[in-house]
């Protein structure tokens, strides 16, 4: 990794930002203006992330979904452990909130070609993005539908499968199933693919 | 052809396999010691484990690439839009200010100045009879006219105006110090009862604190209205002070 760049991922320890954390929740100032800084960035996700998904929602509609994302994020503030840095904590919020509002935003059940659709699985992206190679998405074209959708909300949005299940209107059982068929079709592909994924 | 290891408490293939697969599904932690001891007495499951935790890793790897992807975007952007959003609605939540139902991203704000405002402009027309009984029903969108003062507990003992019942509605003011060089934003959002709070006037750059409108900007307004003052220092950045109150027209 470059060292000028930030480390995003960092899954050891960020005790300066559970430390910010706890000095939020006990309402300092100081803290509270760094923490709003930070958060800053939320707004920006969610419009980068809407912009890659074809834009499915409108200025006001995104507009909405920043502030509703910031009540989660605050509400949530409480639950942040320190696993990574507040900035990627917050990504997967946003994440969820995007996806469920996308499919509120329906306001029916969402087939699985519409969720495609959005989501951007069965399509490639119209722009590669520096991510759009790495081993795991080249896993993912070996997938289709359901799994597919799956997969890459497990992964890919970092959900729990009781959060998949609810935002994909399924029991939680049909999605563990399809998970479980996906990750054992990825295993039968994956020796002929070892070569490729391990370089 | 049955390649599953016999295993003390794991009897057959398809306890090997129920457990492979409630590991995969996060339902029995790797540390579980059933776990242990079939990966040490299967190899077929052992391998298959393992398989699994390296699907597992690529595809992770491959989120978090996505991730730290977004997050470099959004991160380096030189402007962020919507940072006043961001600003206000977490500086609300921490003071503790309820998030209210206005919509649009654009204002969804009632905060407890806009809401105290609110209480007193609400006495103020009990006490002097300038709406008497009549419910704010406008049938007639004209503005509002003479001068506010709040009473004690509202914002920063901040008057402001306009409040009343005149069609001469021509000059907003309110008392809020910036620093020299700063100025004012005059926001004026719909809020009559169903809106999403649409901004309709914005005044920018204001360096007394007033506002006269223009008789174009005057006819932009709806029946219900929300004012919104925000500060600037000289540099252009947003101060802390704000004030909000809403206003509205009556039928004559």
């Amino acid at each position: 990794m470059n060292p000028m760049e930030p480390n995003l991922t960092n899954t050891s320890s960020n005790e300066d930002d559970l430390e910010l954390a706890r000095r939020v929740l006990a309402n300092e100032t100081k803290a509270v203006e760094s923490f709003v800084m930070r958060m800053r960035c939320v707004g920006s996700i969610l419009r980068i992330r809407n912009a890659r998904f074809g834009r499915p929602l409108d200025r006001a509609a995104l507009g909405d979904l920043v502030q509703d994302t910031l009540i989660v994020i605050w509400r949530r503030l409480s639950s942040y452990e320190g696993r990574g840095p507040l900035e990627a904590w917050a990504y997967r919020i946003a994440s969820y909130e995007l996806l469920s509002a996308l499919r509120a935003s329906r306001r029916r059940p969402v087939t699985s070609s519409e969720f495609d659709q959005v989501y951007a699985i069965a399509a490639p992206a119209p722009e590669p993005t520096p991510d759009s190679n790495s081993s795991g998405n080249r896993l993912m074209r070996h997938l289709r539908g359901r799994e597919a959708q799956i997969v890459r909300l497990k992964h890919f949005e970092d959900l729990s499968f009781e959060e998949i299940a609810k935002l994909l209107e399924v029991a939680p059982s049909t999605a563990k199933t399809h998970y479980y068929r996906a990750v054992e079709k990825l295993r039968t592909i994956l020796a002929p693919l070892a070569g490729e994924v391990g370089t | 052809m049955n390649e599953h290891q016999e295993i003390e408490g794991l009897a057959n293939s398809a306890e090997h396999e129920e457990l492979v697969r409630r590991v995969l599904l996060e339902e029995v932690p790797q540390a579980d010691e059933r776990v242990h001891r079939l990966v040490a007495g299967c190899p077929r499951c052992s391998t298959q484990l393992k398989e699994h935790a390296q699907i597992s890793a690529m595809l992770n790897e491959g989120g978090d690439l996505e991730m730290q992807s977004i997050l470099r975007e959004a991160l380096e952007m030189d402007q962020f839009p919507g940072d006043e959003q961001v600003d206000r609605v977490l500086s609300s939540l921490a003071a503790g200010e309820p998030v209210g139902t206005l919509g649009g991203g654009r204002w969804r704000f009632r905060s407890v100045a806009m809401l105290a405002a609110a209480a007193a402009l609400i006495l103020a027309v009990v006490l002097t009879g300038g709406f008497g009984e009549e419910e704010p029903t406008p049938e007639r969108a004209t503005h509002l006219g003479p001068t506010q003062e709040a009473g004690e507990g509202t914002t920063s003992g901040a008057q402001f105006g306009p409040q009343g019942h005149d069609a001469d509605f021509s000059r907003v003011y309110w008392e809020l110090e910036i620093p020299d060089g700063g100025f004012y934003e005059v926001r004026v959002y719909d809020n009559t009862a169903g809106s999403r709070g649409e901004l309709l006037i914005t005044a920018e750059e204001l360096e007394d604190p007033e506002w006269r409108p223009k008789k174009m900007e005057r006819e932009k307004l709806t029946e219900a209205v929300l004012f919104e003052v925000v500060c600037f220092d000289a540099a252009g950045q947003r101060l802390e002070q704000r004030l909000s109150w809403p206003a509205w027209s009556v039928s004559e």
